[in-house]
């Protein structure tokens, strides 16, 4: 019965929480005194902009699906595959919106380097995907926490995360050493923004590319088969 | 009578435990169908899978003669759980301008804050203020309800019915289930019963007597 688009229905019943946009433009105005002060130094605000959108796409689809509060929209006429992709553009649309802001600024302020840059943005669209896909199961925000959680458990056993790391250092050689360095930029997309050589490589980035549109055709099917039985109200 | 939704056979199991055994029923256009059975008897599940919100184990379910999820996208339908269903930090108007209504007043409280009544009526309100539905599926509308509501509530129903539009509604409200309703689908143990409202009138009057009583020998049927 609803006829507005799954986008706009979604942003009106499970918009992002005050303080993550709040958040978000506190990582632009970052980006704006770091662009001034200290420009080689930018990224800091794209990795805080990163970690944010960690927690701000995994928006946890399932519960307030299951609570009957997207009812209108799953027994309307989207089909569950544009309903799955409409709650991905939702969740992500502030933190892509405030990328896109800071890139921009970045670009006003002669960082060309960022604005061109293909592997920056992609760290932002490996976040967007990973943690929506995580998450859609979980409650909201679990899926960015759980991630967020790891990638700090990771950094304090240093040294064999060094070791892992050290495989996006070089330009892949051969099929294994290019599967690993695509694995690590998934796994950890901050890396990504330190202009690592794997980075650069198309073939590198590529592989990711696969690599989420899998992660997105498996999380569309979890949409499409689950069974939204009634959960008892908050 | 033009059938809107059918369903045939349907199975659902909840893991070990079967909640419904084969259920089969029909709502046609212009036709009202009631649901009733025992608390846990399954009926929200029976009316979830009836909008393609739960997959059955088996059996088919056909909206306008297609597979419910192409239906869908096709046939317009109002599905209303309940109150409970409506987003809690939502504000009124908010929901309204989702579907098109006009806020006259400009309501901006949150919905958290409203009585349950007030709820079920806002949602209730918001399916009856979409035209040109085909089918309505309501599950306990009049929870809540004070008597005027539910006046207005049934009011609606028999209208939409009277125009064209097929209603599926669950309730245990069995006195204003058989003023609204043609046909009964008693649900217990898994397994649905169809019965036509003149098999159940008394002295040419169907009451909610009349359809406990009725309910009773189901009950006692399947015992």
């Amino acid at each position: 019965m609803i006829r507005v688009s799954t986008l706009r229905f979604v942003l009106t019943v499970s918009p992002a929480p005050g303080w993550m946009l709040i958040g978000f433009a506190g990582s632009v105005l970052l980006g704006v005194a770091t662009l001034c002060f200290n420009p080689r130094e930018v990224d800091s605000a794209f990795g805080s902009i990163l970690l944010l959108q960690m927690f701000a796409v995994s928006d946890g689809f399932s519960i307030p699906a299951s609570r009957g509060y997207f009812d209108p929209l799953l027994t309307g006429e989207h089909s569950r595959q544009q309903m799955a992709i409409g709650t991905l553009a939702a969740a992500a649309l502030p933190g892509v919106f405030a990328w896109v802001l800071l890139v921009l600024i970045a670009a006003a302020f002669g960082q060309w380097r960022i604005v061109v840059a293909p592997h920056r943005h992609i760290a932002l669209v490996i976040v967007s995907v990973l943690a929506w896909a995580g998450g859609l199961a979980l409650p909201r925000m679990s899926a960015g926490a759980l991630w967020a959680f790891f990638l700090v458990s990771a950094a304090l056993f240093r040294g064999a995360l060094a070791k892992y790391a050290t495989v996006v250092q070089s330009a892949p050689t051969d099929a294994l050493h290019l599967l690993q360095s695509a694995l690590a930029f998934v796994i950890c997309p901050f890396l990504l923004l330190g202009d690592p050589p794997a980075s650069t490589r198309p073939i590198v980035v590529g592989t990711d590319l696969i690599l989420l549109l899998a992660v997105i055709w498996c999380a569309v099917r979890y949409v499409e088969r689950r069974d939204y039985a009634l959960m008892d109200p908050l | 009578m033009n059938v809107i939704l059918s369903l045939n056979n349907v199975v659902k199991r909840y893991d070990d435990r079967r909640v419904l055994s084969g259920a089969s029923f029909s709502v046609g256009r212009g036709e009202a169908v009631g649901v009733i059975g025992p608390n846990g008897a399954g009926k929200t599940t029976l009316l979830r899978i009836a909008m393609g919100l739960i997959h059955p184990d088996a059996g088919c379910v056909r909206l306008d003669g297609e597979p419910v999820q192409a239906g869908l996208r096709r046939v317009p339908v109002a599905y209303f759980a309940g109150e409970s269903t409506l987003p809690p930090s939502l504000r009124v108007r908010a929901w309204r301008n989702l579907f098109h209504e006009v806020d006259e007043r400009g309501e901006n409280r949150m919905l958290r804050v409203l009585s349950r009544g007030t709820r079920q009526l806002l949602g209730l309100r918001t399916v009856f203020s979409v035209g040109g539905l085909r089918l309505i599926v309501l599950d306990e509308p009049w929870e809540g309800l004070d008597p005027d509501a539910a006046r207005w509530l049934s009011e609606a129903m028999r209208a939409r019915r009277d125009a064209g539009t097929g209603i599926l509604v669950s309730s245990h409200r069995l006195h204003e289930l058989a003023g609204v309703c043609d046909r009964y689908v008693f649900l217990n143990r898994g397994i649905t019963t169809a019965v036509s409202a003149r098999s159940v009138a008394r002295e040419g009057l169907v009451s909610g007597d009349a359809l406990l009583a009725a309910f009773d020998v189901v009950r006692g049927r399947a015992r």
